[in-house]
């Protein structure tokens, strides 16, 4: 049976956050005159919105922000001072990068990654409790962010009838590869299964195997998202917090 | 807005999964031609093995498409829209429009219950 540690889901977390800092950042350098980039992040009146973040936020420092991230994406892994480094200064440029977007940049996944990279920078600060207490605290926000999902879908009769997930996997800007039949077996099971795991994910909390389960599932369908949504960054944001579920499992409820 | 962002990706409430089942669109059509169809404004790229990770093109598309939800979900609030979310819905429009001309834009939301709604319209000259 898989034995996680704090300071081994810890050291995980630190690996595959900066997969996901360093791929972040790669995507919006190399993207960066995209015409729908510059579209959404430049002209006058997000200048005026920006007040004194402005000229921080303009592309040429913005270039030179990603690179930055870029770096302490690399440093992440490394661990010790230079991890944890790395760790405050990728905190703040996905923070900046949201301030450049307005909001989210990607559908909640820097959301998730934020916290997660939070966690990684006040880890190191304390002893043991204040570990274990970051750890957790990503696992108690993963747990929620699954539950939360499920149960809005849960009160949305479409997600039951098959007609929800239809719509999204028809909506143009995914470019899903798949249709399903509006209210089609497929999409209705698929529908039901996606809100009942999501609402048991609190399962996880309730012993190592059931959260290796619940892990194990989540890896699935976040990678199943990417295909058809083309979500990627659900894939490392999401994947960078599920090591925290194995350590609540772990401490069992 | 700069205190709102923060406070959503230090303290997020994952409400905006609340929001599934509403989807805001991006249409465009000729300034001018009100017998015109309204076509999407974003498309995204075909998929390929690799997007599960690196995924650049699809990360413009969605990020324009948060924009756009994002505007909707302002407009259901019965707020007005902001000058920088005007701005960057035109900007997004003229980014979008597929020839030079006058382009009208609009968000149309489809509710779950398969009702639509226009919430922002606009208008764009693409040089």
């Amino acid at each position: 049976m898989l034995t996680v540690t704090v300071d081994g889901a810890l050291r995980a977390m630190a690996i595959l956050a900066g997969i996901a800092v360093v791929v972040n950042a790669a995507e919006l350098l190399v993207r960066r005159r995209h015409p729908l980039v510059r579209a959404v992040t430049e002209g006058p009146a997000l200048d005026d919105e920006r007040g004194v973040l402005a000229p921080l936020l303009r592309p040429g420092a913005f270039a030179a922000l990603l690179v930055l991230q870029l770096v302490a994406g690399l440093a992440l892994p490394v661990g010790g001072s230079i991890g944890h480094a790395g760790a405050v200064v990728a905190t703040l440029c996905t923070v900046l990068t949201a301030v450049r977007w307005r909001g989210r940049v990607n559908g909640g996944a820097d959301a998730m990654l934020t916290l997660v990279l939070l966690a990684l920078a006040v880890a190191p600060l304390g002893g043991a409790r204040l570990r274990t207490g970051a750890v957790l605290f990503v696992a108690a926000q993963a747990t929620l962010s699954y539950v939360r999902a499920g149960l809005a879908k849960a009160r949305e009769g479409g997600w039951w009838r098959g007609t929800a997930l239809a719509a999204f996997v028809a909506l143009p800007a995914y470019g899903a590869p798949i249709r399903f039949a509006t209210g089609g077996a497929t999409a209705r099971w698929l529908g039901v299964a996606t809100i009942v795991a999501e609402c048991l994910t609190p399962l996880a909390w309730t012993g190592p195997r059931a959260a290796l389960l619940v892990v194990t599932g989540a890896i699935a369908f976040h990678v199943g998202v990417a295909v058809v949504f083309g979500l990627n960054r659900f894939v490392l944001a999401w994947g960078a917090a599920l090591p925290a579920l194995l350590v609540a499992g772990a401490r069992g409820v | 807005m700069l205190v709102t962002t923060l406070a959503r990706l230090l303290l997020p409430s994952w409400a905006f999964f609340d929001r599934v089942g509403a989807r805001a669109v991006l249409e465009l059509r000729p300034h001018g031609a009100p017998d015109a169809a309204w076509r999407s404004a974003l498309h995204a790229a075909p998929r390929r093995w690799w997007h599960v990770v690196w995924h650049p093109d699809g990360t413009a598309v969605l990020a324009a498409q948060d924009v756009v939800e994002r505007a909707a979900a302002e407009a259901s609030d019965e707020r007005p829209a902001t000058p920088a979310t005007r701005d960057q819905l035109t900007r997004l429009a003229a980014a979008c429009a597929p020839s030079a001309g006058a382009w009208a834009w609009r968000v149309r939301v489809h509710a779950p219950d398969g009702a639509t709604s226009d919430v922002l319209h606009g208008t764009v000259d693409r040089c």
